[in-house]
């Protein structure tokens, strides 16, 4: 046996992915404008020991940018999966009360998963003008469908249950059983929903950034960075592209660790398997 | 030992100082191990049958796995099993060791029973093997070709009994073959399991029944909190146990509803009990469009009053006692409680027992929650029930079918019960367990003036405890019409 059991391992992983998030945070936010400033001088300066992640073509730290940008995206994605997620639990639920109910929510689920995320997004980001709200309403509105379905099959497995019957007999109300029992069944996967969410977010907010009718170009969010990259990277300048990314991709990683690990921390029967 | 030529062959299997823990977090990080067999002796050789009697979560069927070699993976095991005197390896599966599952579910859905079968066949003439096993265990000829949907529970019963026949194993697992057949089945599968005995193959019968196991075994391994505290041959079950060493498998015998079971208090004989009557007139239930499961069903309970309702299985019993708890709605017919219909909403005066209690409790929920449902957490009734104290806190997944039962019925015996009905309360449950639990039942049903209706299959069992018997074939009217 280890010196540390399964349940410390777990509990070490969960702070240090929280850690590193926050570190990236609070970088992001603690850093002014200043360190952004236009530097015609010292333009498409390769990475050095001055500018870790080089400069841009005005001359701009990309560090500071990409840490920026990440606490830019992380703001977005995490307000639009949350947002979603909740979306999702309610219809789901609200499938769950009877018949009638369903077919609406099984319709809506179709409806919405029938048409390409992208134009919905677009059409509702530009409804409400744009800009952070626009976009994080936009990637709500649009990101449930797929966890509701998945949600729905499980409340109506449920639902089928002895014990849920017993419940019924014994004179609970529909709201109680749904708090009790199907609540705390189905919080692993809207765990699970929430982090396969995020990523779906963020790629989404790039995409529609990019297309302008996302964030304003000022804002040094990672897909405007991205894809301001694109142009200049057959002029041989990788690190506007390669490190925004490589974040990006590490961001989205430490989220998955984080995910996992909460969930063998909150799941009793999972908690004692490696 | 069994003697071949000039010498000794060493049994099939030997299980010797076996034991079994998963690692488990009591409280915040400190790990602890949960042991769950700690001493476990088994001997089987060839041609022998050997039964492992235990209570319900006793860790019988983890015993099983270990000796399959599917044990989950963060299993902690010590000891050795040896099969022929080698230790076990895990090609053995399927070739020396073969299993009859507890569940029919175990066969594959969508594959026709044949090629199952023949699936498990190393011959070149599989399909005349097939052909002749199926004849062997009794199986018409065209259930071949038939998918496992199709057959009853005791028809696909014998389809597994048959693959574990026809697979060269020289041992065979049946991990509880038996449970919920009637009588007839039971004779069947039982000399089924006989008859391969005869052919040589040693046989490991778990069960949690001692009645059918020592109908069949030449051995019996008792099995009691992880330990196996006594192994005698099937014979010393008889009288009152004075041949039985150890105190458990005495009571395990002497609890027998045919033997001694409990004995029956002043208190508990039936007298005149005022309160409201359960009255039930010509209720009918079918499923959708199908045929009616029973019709024109007239049935009367008093207070106080212990009714057995016996019958096999597959007659309509549970779907009934799900209509008189209010689970479904009967087709026709009136229920009523001291002349008035019974509400829909709050505590359902009529509380239904089930079966199977894991699947009766929410396996998310610690036991307190449980019985908080009905606000019984701190009413004197869990003492007369044996519930403990640090029961409370745990999971269902750690407490054994027969504790879990116990917290079923606390939950069910609330304020406002009038009714109790217990679905095959105890079928599940092992003859101590089953006894105590009909005790306690009795003794609140009496004090409470609680009418019960008790519903099983094992004619014996309802003979110690009711009042009154009913048949259900008599009460159901369905193949008259």
């Amino acid at each position: 046996m280890n010196s540390i059991n399964l349940r410390q391992r777990t509990l070490f992983k969960i702070a240090l992915s929280l850690f590193f998030l926050l570190i990236v945070v609070i970088g992001g936010l603690f850093i002014g404008e200043e360190s952004m400033r236009i530097n015609m001088e010292n333009k498409n300066s390769s990475p050095t020991l001055d500018h870790l992640f080089g400069t841009d073509w005005l001359g701009r730290d990309m560090l500071s940018r990409t840490l920026k940008g990440l606490t830019l995206s992380i703001g977005v994605g995490i307000l639009a999966a949350l947002s979603s997620t909740v979306i999702a639990l309610c219809l789901s639920l609200l499938a769950s009360f009877n018949k009638t109910w369903d077919r609406i929510v099984t319709w809506l689920i179709d409806l919405f998963l029938s048409v390409p995320h992208i134009v919905l997004l677009i059409l509702i980001s530009f409804a409400l003008g744009g800009g952070f709200q626009g976009i994080v309403i936009g990637l709500a509105l649009t990101h449930w469908p797929s966890l509701t379905r998945v949600l729905r099959a499980e409340i109506l497995q449920m639902k089928s249950m002895d014990y849920v019957g017993i419940s019924l007999r014994l004179g609970k109300t529909r709201l109680w059983i749904a708090r009790h029992h199907f609540l705390p069944h189905v919080l692993p996967q809207l765990f699970i929903g929430f982090l396969l969410l995020f990523p779906h977010a963020i790629l989404h907010e790039a995409a529609i950034t990019f297309l302008g009718f996302g964030l304003p170009a000022e804002q040094p969010a990672i897909g405007i960075i991205l894809s301001e990259s694109m142009r200049y990277l057959s002029a041989g300048m990788w690190w506007l592209a390669f490190f925004p990314g490589l974040a990006l991709l590490i961001i989205v990683g430490l989220f998955d660790v984080l995910g996992k690990n909460i969930k063998l921390f909150i799941d009793p029967f999972h908690a004692q398997k490696p | 030992m069994e003697t071949n030529g000039h010498y000794q062959l060493p049994p099939l299997l030997e299980v010797k100082d076996f034991s079994l823990a998963f690692p488990s977090f009591k409280k915040g990080l400190r790990e602890t191990k949960m042991e769950v067999i700690k001493k476990l002796n088994i001997t089987i050789h060839e041609g022998e049958i050997v039964a492992v009697v235990g209570a319900s979560g006793s860790g019988k069927s983890l015993l099983a796995n270990a000796i399959l070699g599917i044990l989950p993976d963060h299993a902690i095991t010590h000891g050795t099993l040896l099969y022929k005197g080698e230790n076990i390896k895990e090609v053995l599966r399927g070739k020396e060791i073969s299993i009859i599952p507890q569940s029919i579910h175990s066969l594959n859905p969508l594959m026709k029973t044949g090629k199952q079968v023949q699936g498990v066949i190393h011959q070149s003439d599989r399909k005349v093997v097939q052909q002749d096993i199926f004849e062997r265990v009794g199986l018409p000829e065209d259930a071949e070709n038939k998918y496992p949907f199709e057959l009853s529970g005791g028809m696909a019963r014998r389809v597994l009994a048959a693959a574990a026949m026809v697979s060269p194993a020289e041992l065979i697992i049946a991990d509880e073959p038996t449970p919920g057949l009637d009588p007839k089945v039971l004779k069947e599968t039982i000399s089924l399991l006989k008859q391969l005995a005869r052919e040589g193959k040693g046989i490991m019968f778990i069960s949690h029944d001692i009645d059918t196991a020592l109908t069949i075994a030449d051995k019996v391994v008792v099995f009691y909190k992880g330990e196996t505290i006594e192994s005698a041959d099937a014979a010393a079950f008889s009288g009152k146990g004075e041949r039985l060493r150890h105190p458990y498998s005495k009571a395990l015998w002497n609890r027998l509803p045919r033997n001694e079971f409990f004995q029956r208090e002043k208190e508990m004989e039936q007298k005149q009990q005022s309160g409201e009557m359960l009255e039930i007139r010509g209720i009918s239930y079918k499923y959708g469009n199908g045929p009616y499961v029973f019709k024109d069903l007239d049935l009367s309970l008093q207070p106080g009053e212990i009714v057995g309702l016996h019958g096999y299985s597959g007659s309509g019993k549970t779907t009934m006692a799900k209509v008189m708890a209010g689970y479904f709605q009967p087709e026709a017919g009136t229920i009523r409680l001291g002349g008035k219909k019974i509400k829909k909403k709050g505590m359902h005066p009529v509380q239904l027992i089930w079966q199977h209690p894991e699947k009766a409790i929410n396996p998310r929920w610690q036991m307190h929650k449980v019985l908080a449902e009905t606000n019984m957490e701190n009413s004197p009734l869990l003492n007369e029930l044996g519930i403990q104290e640090e029961w409370l806190s745990r999971w269902p997944s750690e407490l054994s079918g027969g504790e879990l039962q116990r917290f079923c019925i606390a939950r069910a015996l609330h304020d406002g019960t009038k009714y109790l009905i217990a679905d095959e309360m105890t079928t599940m449950l092992d003859a101590v367990t089953q006894a105590k639990l009909w005790e306690m039942v009795l003794r609140i049903a009496k004090a409470r003036s609680i009418g019960v209706l008790a519903i099983s299959h094992d004619h014996q069992l309802l003979q110690r405890i009711s009042d009154r018997m009913i048949n259900f074939n008599e009460i159901n009217h369905v193949h008259e019409s």
